[in-house]
Formats: C-alpha cells, structure tokens, sequence
C-alpha cells in the first residue's frame, strides 16, 4: 500500500482509502480523532481520552440491525 | 525533491550566548566537512541546542528537567539586556534556488515566533520538515541507538530513515488497538457480561411461564412466541372460575386485579388457611426464584479468570510497595536532592542508561494491573452471581445471619477497588450451600403447602392455584419481555463497539503491514552502506558483520554481529565495547543519513567521538571526508561537526580551510560576555578584550586576551609550521599558551643556529629576549599557575599590544605588493 516514492501525505491517503473500504464510519471516527494518541503518545491516559471519543461517537452512530 | 544545506547559523540571547547587539554567526559550507572547536564552556552546546530549540520546538535537556526547576525559563539568556533570543537560520537549497531565512525568537515570557526574513510563505512547515532524527545527533544517540530495547531501536530506526511519522501513526494505532484497552473503556467486557446475565433473566423466565401455563391449561408448550394467543388461553381458564367472574369482567391476564381475586376466593371459605396458603407459596416461589445456573457458573469463571489475570500482572511488576519506593526515586531525580540521572539514589551504583527513563518505564509497567484491578471491580460490580449470592443470604425463609454473610463485604471491596482473589475463590462454594440450603428449604414449603391444600376444599384449592399461576404466567412474562428488550438495546450497543473493534484491528493491521514493508526496503537500501562503512570505522580490528534486521509482527529492530570471532548471530549489545557500539551505530547513522532523500541534506554530530581514540577519530573524519560528503558521493550531505576534542581540533586546524574543510573555533565569555568565532575575526576579540579593559573590567577582560593571545600564537604555529611537541595534540595539559611559546623560541633558536632562519636579525632577537616575550610570559604564567601579582588593566592592555608586536616578527613585506604584510611560508622559507 505505501510507495516509497511518494510523499507521507500521499501515503497517508492511500491508508485512509484502505480504512475507508473497510468501514467508512469507522475511519471517519478514527482519523477524526487520531490526534489524541499522536501527540500524547499512545500511554494508558491518551488511550482513554481516545477511546472515549470513540465511544461517544460510536453512540451517535444509528443502532444496527440485531437479534436477541 | 528539493534538499537544503545549512548555511549559517546566528544566535544572539539564547541560553549561554549573551552576544547583545554582537550575533555569534557561524558559516558553514555545502561542500565541506563543517567544523567547530570549543572548549568547555565557551557555548559549543548552546549551539547545538539553538538548532534543536529551532528545529525541534523543544531542548530535550531542559524538557528532562522536573517540573519545579522550570526548564523554560533557561531558554532565554539570563544576562541578555533585550531578554529575548534570536536564532536565524539560513538554509540553501541543492538545486540551487535562493536561500531560505528562517527566524526564530522566544521571549523571556515563553513566546516563540517564526519567521523568514527572505519571504518564505510557511516558515513553521519548513523548519517542521527539517525534523529528522538523522539531523541532529549526539553521543547519546549513538549509545542509545545500541543500548535501546528492540522495540524502541525499532522505533528510533524508523525515525533515522525518514519513517518517523509512520513510527509514529503506528504506534497510535497500536494503542487504538490495544484490546484490553478497548475492552475496558468501552465497556465491551461489561456489557458482554450484562447480556448473558440478561439471557439467563429471560431463560429463567420462560421457564416459569411455560411452568404457569402448563399448571393452568395442561398443555405444553415451547416457545413464547404469540403472547396474545396465550394470554388469551389463561384469560379463559380464569374467567371460566366461577368465584372470579367479578373479578375478570372487561379483565384479561395481562390486567387483572391479582388482590380482588385473592380476596374473591378468601372470601369463599375458610380465608385464614387460605392466606397461610397463599403466603407459603409466595415464600417458597420467591426462593425458588434464585436459582444457580450455569450462567453463574460462567460468571464466576469470568471473575476468577480476571483476578487470576491481575494478580499475574502484579507479580510481574513487583508488590504496590515497589512500586510507591519506585515513585519515591523517580520524584526525586533530577532536584536539588539528587540532580545526577546516571545514579541510583536508592543504591548509589552508577547506571549505565539514564535512571529516570527506566523508573518510569517500571512504573507505567503497573498501569496494566491497575487497568486489570479496575477491570475485575467493574466486573465484580455487574455481576449477577454476586447479586444472587446477596439476595440468597438476606433471603427471609433462609434466615442467614448477618454474620455469616459474605456478600456486603464483597460488594464493598468491589466499590472500593479492592477485590481479593481469596473472596472470589470462595464465591462458587457458598452459592452452592447456599443453594441446598434454599433447596431444603423449598422441599419444606412443599410439603407445607401439600398439608394444608389438603385440609382445603378442592374447588378453594385449584381457584387459588389457578390465580396465583395467572399471576406467575403475568409477572414472568413481564420478566421475559423485559429482559428480551434489554438484551437486544445491549445487543445494538455492543454490535457497535464490536464493528469498531474489528474495524481498528484491521486497520491497524493493515498499516502495520504496509509500514513493515516500507521500513524493510529502507532497511535493506542502507545495508550494503553501514556494512561496507564498519570496516572503514574500525580500520584494522575484525570486520564483526553488523547486521540489522526486522521482527516480522512489530517494530523491533535486533541487532546482531554475523561473525563475531566465528561466532554467528551474536547479540551486538552483549559484546561490544563502548567504541564498537558506537561505530556501529555511526555506521548505521551516517548510512540511513545519505540514503535519505527527505528535505535536510545536513546533519550536525555534537561530540560523538568521546569514545574514540585517536585513531578511530581520524578514521571517521577521514570517511566523512572522502566517502559520505556532498561533493564526493552522489547522495552525500553536509556534515556539521561540533567538539571540544583536543586531538580532534589539531586535525581540524590542519584540514581547516582547505576546499573540503571548513573549520572555525569559538572563543568567548559566556553566559556574560560575547562568544565569537574564530571566522568573526580575531580583531573583535582584540576590540571586546580591550573594551572590558578600559573600563578596569579584568576579570572578563583577561581571559579575553589568554584566548586572543591563544589564537596569534596557534596561527603562527599553524601558518610556520613550527614543530611542537609529541603530545602537544592530544594531552590538553600540553596545550598550554606557554608551550606555544615555547614551542615558537625554541623553533626560532634552533632555525637560527642552523642558519636557516629567514626572519630577520631584529625579529629573532625579539623572538628571543625582548620585554615582549617577557611580558607575555609573566601573563601567561599568571593565567596558568595563578602565580605572582594578579595582572592590572593598563598591564593587561599592554599585553594586548605586545601581541601584535610580537606576531609582527613572523611576517615580511609582500614583494608584490608593498603596502602589504604577509607570513613567512615557513621559518626557513620566505
């Protein structure tokens, strides 16, 4: 997926792209929020903080479809 | 992509350069091999760190410091009248564009402000860009390059190979991905455990109507499915007993008044029985209700299984007493009270890594079992065994004592945060005397109920049987229906953590993927060059073969020697000694560092050869010279040398200013007086030395003219080539200004009595005997043994032209020009 000749931007879409078919939901809360972990360091407080974006924006998401 | 040298450098108000009004400027060439001499304390560091606080935003060595001490308050120089500090940076482009000014400036109240003088549009950005692990590098670098664990090599390698954003994202993405992590701050543990507590609520419930149901209708049923049609069923069978008609008129299951039918069939016969009857079967229904199913079973498992998880991960890191003495020490280092990192303030032994990274590497070990602590007592607060475990022992029929109950402790650990493993490994045991004991008690009813359903009449009988199932069938319904509901809102939330869960995982993988592959093809880019560069370091030892290579899963990086004496795939951390390793991690340095293709094509070492002999020295700057520099090698980049090596600064002085080498020396007072390079011109020593001593100022005046004394005499020695002793380049001891001196006598005698002497017959008699030697003498001495009277301003003045005098004797009247004066080439050649 990474070129080595192309430019970290270039790259870093590439990625996004690849997250993007995974779940696009998903990686729209991911790259919202990645921030948190790349400038405090992914310790256990910046996993936290992270996580609790996550949280918050998994439950602005529409409930799924499930069964009991 | 378009590269940049540096190509100066000036400072003014940072750190230990003062310099009001007067820049410190370096210039730095391209295509040289860069050098600058300092001796300690003359600002070389400041330097180093101008380009770090520049480039970086931050002085690592300040950013270390504790809180309390107040790093930033150090940026700013102390003594600057403006209290402000300057750095301008000045960077060309290799393809030849207009250079690039960028300043900086930070105020004494913290404010950094960036700039470019030459109009660049995003100044920021581009200094951002010119942050590569390669650009700046000190000993430290090097030693911990080697020292480092595999995953922190791993990482610090990526940086080194321009990959450090993607070290970077990575790691972000690892921590996202930390299913531990997720599991407990999304709750996916908890929840997981609230559905199946909730599945056993509906199963348990089912269970029961479909008890009721056949107890009413004597039909068997399965599945709960059409409520309407059996509630329908039930409606029937009550309203067809005749006592209840009242009662069920416009009523149906769902809604009937269970007291007013009670009382309908009470007020029958017989209402006392009747009552006694209907008590014991709400009692017994009640403890039959907390039944022990394999739901709780898992549950306990689930609870043992974390305890026994936690309790694993403390071992791992120690007792919480190791850990509280391991804050103790980390609190402590770097105060007043214990200011070295490299000694342990508990034992005293020296360290061979600095102390309070690894404290708080330790230290953050214990948030794993704190996170598993915090995860058990959640747990432990949701759990239905433990909610049946209460409701069991405070059972009325059951009569437990207070005493003897063992939940309310437990429930109280848990919202504590204290949870012990012993009290969970009782847990299974007490629920299941509990349950016997419940079942006994259940038998008793039993056989209650069945004595005095006798004594009754049977129609009183089956009507107070049928009501009492309606009312089971109605309220285990409800049960069912309730538990079903909320089952499937935590199914929703849960499918949502488990999408995100899934998605980050994949995510991660995928970039981890994608991230080992490209660090691999850098990896095996450099590797030819650091394994042909070892070699050229290590001149005449064994080629060790270092060889670097890649964890399949991760980033860690090993580093191992391929033939270390025969011996194959020795760890290089194990064997080698400190002037090994950092050969090593030079090699790997310098390679990563001219295969790089991201924006900085410099790279500034401040001190790396500390652990070098002399020979090894020279066989560094011998391969910056003639194998890695721009100029010789198609992807070379220009070097920056910093030191205060003193073999290492002849070696400069004798490369110095050729067309591959471009050397300046600093000199200077600071943090107080100016510093200045040698390339600033000695005459402004001279003007600041006699400055300071026409206002009597002596103490800053006079080393000024040791160090303006120091560089006459170097340069005579240098221009002369005037023989010195053996030692006189490596033992700083010999590299005193009265070994210049006499180093300069002595030559001029022994060229004098040959006869081959081209100065003139006055200038060797003043060489030899005058009161200029005289008087520079008595200052030298003064300055280097502390003897005799301290030197006075007018003394000090005169010394200052003495000097000049003095190095008069070494030059004739240019026979091209003569206006001009120039050196003679050699004492023996005009």
């Amino acid at each position: 997926m990474f070129d080595a000749d192309k430019s970290l931007d270039d790259n870093l879409a590439a990625f996004r792209a690849e997250c993007e078919k995974l779940d696009a939901d998903c990686a729209k809360i991911l790259f919202d929020n990645i921030d948190v972990l790349k400038l405090k360091g992914a310790d256990r407080d910046a996993r936290s903080a992270f996580n609790a974006k996550v949280k918050a924006a998994l439950e602005a998401l529409p409930d799924p479809a499930t069964k009991a | 992509m378009t590269r940049h040298f540096l190509r100066s450098i000036s400072v003014e108000g940072f750190r230990g350069i003062n310099n009001s009004g007067d820049p410190l400027v370096l210039k730095f060439k391209p295509g040289c091999v860069n050098s600058v001499h300092a001796q300690n304390g003359v600002g070389k560091t400041s330097i180093f760190e101008a380009l770090q606080f520049a480039i970086r935003g931050e002085i690592p060595r300040l950013q270390d410091l504790q809180e309390a001490e107040q790093g930033d308050t150090y940026i700013v120089n102390k003594f600057h009248p403006g209290k402000i500090a300057t750095i301008e940076l000045t960077f060309a482009p290799d393809d030849g564009g207009p250079d690039v000014v960028i300043l900086v400036q930070r105020t004494a109240a913290g404010a950094r402000t960036v700039s470019s003088p030459s109009g660049h549009a995003n100044p920021e950005t581009f200094l951002r860009s010119l942050n590569e692990d390669f650009v700046l590098v000190d000993y430290h670098t090097f030693a911990g390059f080697i020292d480092a664990t595999a995953l922190n090599r791993g990482r610090s390698f990526a940086a080194l190979i321009g990959l450090n954003s993607y070290s970077t994202l990575r790691q972000a993405l690892e921590g996202a991905d930390n299913t531990r992590t997720i599991n407990s701050d999304l709750g996916i543990t908890v929840l997981e455990t609230k559905i199946a507590a909730e599945r056993g609520k509906a199963n348990d419930a089912k269970v029961k109507v479909i008890e009721a149901y056949r107890d009413l209708t004597t039909q068997e049923i399965t599945q709960l499915t059409d409520r309407a049609e059996l509630e329908a069923a039930v409606t029937n069978i009550l309203a067809g007993i005749g006592t209840l008609q009242s009662v069920m008129a416009s009523k149906t299951v769902a809604d009937f008044d269970h007291k007013a039918a009670v009382a309908a069939i009470e007020a029958e016969e017989d209402s006392v029985n009747r009552r006694k009857l209907a008590k014991m079967r709400e009692d017994r229904d009640a403890i039959r209700a907390l039944s022990f199913s394999a739901d709780h079973v898992s549950q306990i498992n689930v609870l043992l299984a974390a305890a026994k998880e936690r309790d694993e991960a403390v071992e791992k890191v120690g007792s919480a007493e190791i850990r509280e003495l391991l804050k103790k020490a980390a609190s402590v280092m770097g105060t007043a009270a214990w200011p070295t990192d490299q000694t342990c303030p508990v034992c005293e032994l020296p360290q061979s890594q600095p102390l309070k990274a690894r404290l708080e590497e330790k230290i953050a070990l214990y948030d794993t079992a704190k996170d598993l602590d915090a995860a058990l007592c959640t747990l432990c607060n949701e759990c239905p065994a433990i909610d049946l475990l209460a409701n069991l022992e405070t059972a009325v029929p059951l009569a437990i004592p207070a005493s003897a109950q063992i939940a309310p402790g437990l429930v109280r650990a848990a919202k504590k945060g204290s949870v012990s493993t012993a009290d969970l490994i009782g847990l299974h045991k007490r629920l299941e005397e509990l349950i016997a004991a419940r079942d006994n008690k259940v038998a008793d009813f039993e056989a209650e109920i069945k004595k005095l359903e006798d004594t009754l009449p049977p129609s009183v009988v089956a009507s107070s049987r049928a009501v009492e199932n309606a009312k089971k069938f109605r309220d285990e319904f409800a049960n069912y229906a309730k538990a079903l509901a909320t089952v499937e809102s935590d199914m929703r939330k849960l499918a949502k953590l488990q999408r995100w869960r899934t998605f980050i995982h994949q995510a991660a993988e995928v970039f981890s993927n994608a991230e080992t592959a490209l660090s691999n093809n850098r990896l095996k880019e450099i590797e030819g060059s650091y394994k042909a560069l070892f070699p050229l370091l290590m001149r005449g030892a064994p080629d060790l073969k270092p060889q670097l290579s890649r964890a399949a899963n991760s980033q860690n990086i090993d580093l191992r020697l391929s033939d270390f004496y025969g011996e194959s795939n020795i760890s290089a951390r194990a064997v080698l000694s400190e002037s090994y390793r950092n050969a090593v991690a030079a090699s790997i340095f310098l390679s990563a560092a001219t295969k790089n293709s991201r924006p900085p094509r410099f790279m500034v070492l401040d001190d790396i050869t500390s652990s070098f002999d002399g020979g090894h020295q020279f066989f560094l700057m011998d391969a910056l010279l003639t194998k890695l520099r721009y100029g010789v090698a198609a992807e070379g980049i220009q070097f920056i040398i910093l030191s205060h090596d003193s073999a290492l600064e002849k070696y400069f002085d004798k490369l110095g200013n050729t067309p591959e080498w471009h050397h300046q020396k600093l000199q200077g007072l600071p943090p107080k007086g100016n510093i200045l390079s040698s390339a600033q011109g000695a005459d402004r020593l001279k003007k600041q030395a006699s400055d300071l001593l026409n206002i009597g100022n002596v103490d800053l005046g006079g080393p000024l003219v040791r160090q303006y004394m120091e560089y006459k005499l170097g340069y005579i020695i240098s221009k002369l080539q005037i023989p010195v002793p053996p030692d006189y380049a490596t033992r700083p001891d010999k590299r005193t200004l009265s070994t210049y001196l006499d180093a300069i006598t002595n030559a001029v005698s022994l060229y004098d009595k040959a006869g081959t002497c081209v100065m003139d017959a006055a200038q060797i008699a003043s060489v030899g005997q005058t009161a200029v030697a005289s008087l520079m003498s008595n200052m030298v001495s003064h300055y280097e043994t502390g003897a005799g009277q301290p030197l006075n301003a007018y003394t000090m003045l005169g010394v200052v032209s003495e000097i000049d005098a003095y190095v008069e004797n070494f030059r004739r009247t240019d026979p091209n020009n003569p206006g001009q004066r120039i050196f003679y080439k050699a004492l023996n050649k005009a």
